[in-house]
């Protein structure tokens, strides 16, 4: 990796503080006269220009923005200026499509549990909320979160077809803490492959750190009712794999 | 001025950099735009983060730096969990994007704090003053960061 530019021309940085209008006088006033000795500069000023007459008619309104609250799904590419578009019809027409995720998703709740994990299945531009027995394809993305009403050590373990477990989260030796709230977004996604057969979800919660290992081989023994550490709670979910 | 509305005059003014730096890291139109999704919406949720920096640009690449290097790790776990699922299969990629694609991994496998420091110095290009403003750190430890990428540079390519 080489360095291109000239000790002599403004970083990026300096470029959009400027057009920011971020720079005192005396910066500003220097770095306009470098500019207008400089063909890179004006180039690259201009391109920046450029950037900014384009963000202000191609991206998501700030209205928009504001008003696609979901933090399980606000990672989703669904999330740019089509969906944004289509909340704000939504919004528009007094059905949020937030209330309707929640209200599906209050459904899958796990009785007793202090957690649950929820989820959300992608499928080209739809998004559609998880549900203990669902019908999935190949290709769709799964996002999850967890909703805690305290501080809670989790872990989110598949298990296919043929049973073999796989852990998706953590990528740790422990479970990890996950803050308590409704919606605290889990940094993992997966994508279902082509394999058939019913594919379980398991979410596992507990009060302390407990190894991973631990609450693996116990749902690889059974994934009914898996031996878990005391004061651990289990949710299951299946997948039932569509036909291509 | 309400927070709300610094914010979205901030969006308007800062938000073509923000935007412009998540798809350089990222690669990625739709991820460049959850980027600045992610970036403005934490913002509207706690208006009071930068309050007291001297520079909200400044803020706002070390922000957008810190969210993209986080996808790009997670697009490492993901690549992983894809590939014990799409056993044999490979991801299509561009000849002309091979180079970025293999930085962009590389990052991912940085230290955080390394990570920030390699797209600072060499994306971006900015002085070790620059540098120091954006990390918040003084330049004696930016020089000790710059040391430490460069051994692992040199370990990257044999060296």
């Amino acid at each position: 990796m080489t360095r291109q530019r000239s000790a002599d021309c403004p970083s990026d940085l300096r470029l959009d503080q400027w057009l920011a209008g971020e720079l005192a006088q005396v910066e500003r006033a220097a770095l306009e006269a470098h500019a207008v000795g400089c063909e890179p500069c004006q180039r690259r000023r201009s391109e920046l220009m450029d950037a900014q007459r384009s963000f202000a008619s191609s991206a998501p309104s700030f209205a928009a923005l504001s008003q696609s609250p979901a933090k399980a799904g606000r990672s989703w590419r669904a999330l740019g200026p089509v969906l944004a578009a289509a909340a704000a019809v939504l919004l528009a027409l007094g059905q949020p499509w937030r209330y309707w995720l929640e209200r599906d998703q209050k459904n899958t709740r796990t009785k007793g549990s202090v957690a649950q994990l929820d989820w959300v299945v992608r499928r080209g531009e739809r998004v559609v909320a998880g549900r203990p027995d669902q019908s999935v394809r190949a290709g769709d993305a799964l996002r999850f979160s967890i909703r805690a009403h305290e501080p809670v050590y989790a872990a989110v373990i598949g298990r296919d077809g043929a049973g073999h477990v796989i852990v998706y989260y953590p990528e740790a030796a422990e479970l990890v803490q996950v803050a308590a709230g409704t919606d605290q977004p889990l940094p993992l996604a997966i994508e279902l492959d082509a394999t058939p057969g019913d594919e379980q979800l398991h979410g596992v919660f507990c009060p302390r750190p407990v190894a991973v290992a631990q609450v693996k081989q116990a749902i690889e023994r059974s994934a009914d009712a898996p031996a878990l550490p005391p004061g651990c709670s289990h949710q299951r979910a299946t997948l039932h794999k569509e036909a291509p | 001025m309400s927070p709300r509305l610094s914010i979205e005059t901030l969006y308007v003014s800062h938000g073509p950099a923000v935007l412009r730096r998540a798809r350089q890291l990222l690669g990625d139109e739709a991820e460049a735009q959850e980027v600045l999704h992610d970036v403005f919406t934490s913002l509207i949720q706690d208006p009071g983060q930068f309050a007291g920096m001297s520079s909200a640009m400044t803020f706002l690449y070390r922000m957008t730096t810190n969210a993209a290097l986080g996808r790009l790790r997670r697009r490492r776990t993901h690549a992983r969990l894809l590939a014990a699922n799409y056993a044999g299969r490979e991801e299509p990629t561009a000849p002309n994007t091979e180079t970025l694609v293999e930085l962009r991994a590389w990052l991912a496998s940085l230290p955080e704090e390394l990570a920030q420091v390699a797209v600072y110095y060499h994306m971006d290009e900015l002085t070790q003053e620059e540098l120091a403003g954006v990390l918040g750190c003084s330049r004696q430890w930016v020089g000790k960061l710059l040391q430490q990428l460069q051994q692992l540079q040199r370990r990257r390519h044999g060296k």
